[in-house]
């Protein structure tokens, strides 16, 4: 043996040795739920479906079977909505709360403003929850209809749609997966629900409030109120970043700085969409405790508020 | 593997779980080794996760007579890292990182300073191999694969594998320089 070979045999000594034990194999487990990427079914009167079934019957095998791993294993399909339904994408999801201590369900804040999907197309919503690698994984898809060329969403933005998914054991404590973008949530009682705790600004109701648990239960306060025509305005505030709807991609903006007094700066950037007149403007500030807030209005052209009334709306923030 | 022999291929559920877990659990330390070293400590759990969805969903195409357990999971591992690394538009290991620090000590043994050293170098040179010298690389030295084994997980032959571990040294030989790694003895 040559010392590049001591070299390479070392050196993959060194690295399986210092790979991390193996999480244990769980049991295999099937289920029953439709594929996500397939349409509810809907009628299943229709001839199509009818010859579908017998042709299944036939060859004597399932094909809307889901194989996952995991110790035990809930799935459900669920659907908010009706409708003849074309499956638009997986759309994200958060605030996973039990309910009551012991129960296998838990309620999670579906947000389809915040997908790749037009939120205003999306009819119905499915879940698929399964066990993998010790995870449990919900899974949320949107149905609807797509919008045609010359649709856009006329309402920028929806407020979440709360679902509620039976889970394989109590999950109160525990970490899901959200398989849009592999974020772990953790679940919490409904009592243990941050609050926005701070002052809101005059006019605004409090929408939503997300957490996230990276490492810490942090917040995220969504505030809105309807300014007059087709107009939205939030306010969101987070102990770091915050991320915000977009309207789509951008046509260019402009980003401007202006005082916000005690020593801070905002940044005030305007965005359009290549929909048709939807322009969003967008006021952000950080505070020397560190919390960011983002005050964003989105709405067609006209109807938005301009940066000068935002910023004086930003500074009215306690 | 003896083992894999005669594996019922029930229509029964528990029956089948058992069947499947009694063929993977023996395999299940490489297996996640494998998915590491493949596709990075990051994405492991997520390719070993489609990976074991793979091979369940498959399993009763499997035939023990084709190829022991091992090299069929490996391979069903293999692909899915293959397929995931082609989604993110990445590399699929990024060595440097992948490499656990050492964090330096005055009071270390020189010899032990210059093998950390070695090693740093080395993982430079294998990101200049070819994807296939360095899966093989991967895989026999990383994963601690016999030739054979990997011959089966690649469906090719054992003078492939051993022709292409030559090369593979070789570029790595001709990269570092046997100066260097002289003078690392």
């Amino acid at each position: 043996m040559d010392e590049l070979e001591r070299l390479l045999s070392a050196a993959g000594h060194r690295w399986r040795n210092m790979q991390p034990e193996p999480s244990p194999l769980l049991e295999m487990v099937e289920t029953s739920a439709t594929p996500l990427h397939r349409a509810p079914v809907r009628n299943r009167a229709l001839p199509f479906l009818a010859a579908a079934v017998v042709m299944i019957a036939i060859v004597g095998s399932v094909v809307a079977v889901r194989h996952v791993l995991g110790g035990s294993m809930a799935a459900q399909s669920s659907a908010m909505g009706r409708g003849t339904a074309t499956y638009l994408g997986e759309v994200p999801w958060n605030n996973a709360v039990a309910n009551r201590p012991g129960a296998r369900a838990i309620t999670i804040e579906v947000n389809t403003s915040l997908a790749a999907v037009d939120a205003c197309a999306v009819s119905a919503l499915r879940t698929e929850v399964f066990r993998a690698h010790g995870v449990v994984n919900v899974r949320v898809a949107a149905y609807g209809h797509k919008l045609k060329s010359h649709q856009i969403c006329a309402e920028p933005g929806r407020p979440p749609r709360s679902l509620s998914i039976k889970t394989p054991f109590a999950m109160n404590g525990h970490i899901i997966r959200d398989t849009y973008d592999g974020s772990r949530h953790q679940v919490l009682y409904a009592s243990d629900v941050p609050r926005p705790t701070k002052p809101l600004p005059p006019g605004y109701d409090a929408w939503s409030t997300m957490w996230s648990e990276d490492e810490s239960i942090t917040t995220q306060q969504s505030l809105d109120r309807a300014c007059p025509g087709m107009c939205r305005i939030r306010l969101y505030s987070a102990p770091g970043s915050v991320a915000v709807d977009s309207v789509g991609e951008s046509l260019g903006g402009t980003i401007t700085r202006a005082p916000m007094g005690g020593g801070v700066t905002a940044t005030l950037s305007v965005a359009r969409s290549s929909a048709a007149g939807i322009v969003q403007r967008i006021v952000r500030w950080r505070r020397a405790d560190g919390t960011t807030f983002e005050l964003v209005a989105q709405g067609t052209e006209g109807h938005v508020p301009s940066l000068s009334q935002l910023l004086a709306i930003a500074r009215s923030v306690p | 593997m003896s083992g894999d022999r005669g594996v019922s291929r029930p229509h029964d559920h528990s029956r089948r779980v058992a069947a499947f877990t009694a063929l993977v659990q023996p395999h299940w330390t490489v297996l996640n080794s494998a998915a590491r070293r493949l596709s990075g400590p990051i994405w492991s759990e997520d390719v070993l996760q489609d990976a074991l969805t793979d091979a369940w969903r498959s399993f009763d195409k499997y035939d023990p007579a084709k190829g022991d357990a091992r090299a069929w999971l490996l391979s069903i591992v293999y692909n899915r890292s293959r397929k995931h690394w082609r989604s993110v538009h990445r590399r699929p290991v990024d060595y440097l990182n992948a490499t656990p620090d050492v964090e330096r000590n005055s009071d270390e043994p020189s010899s032990t300073m210059h093998r950390v050293d070695a090693e740093q170098d080395l993982m430079v040179a294998m990101e200049r191999l070819t994807s296939r010298q360095r899966l093989i690389v991967d895989l026999y030295y990383f994963i601690d694969l016999p030739v054979e084994q990997i011959a089966r997980m690649l469906s090719c032959s054992q003078g492939t594998v051993k022709s292409t571990l030559a090369d593979a040294r070789a570029r790595l030989r001709r990269d570092l320089g046997d100066g260097y790694l002289n003078g690392r003895a």
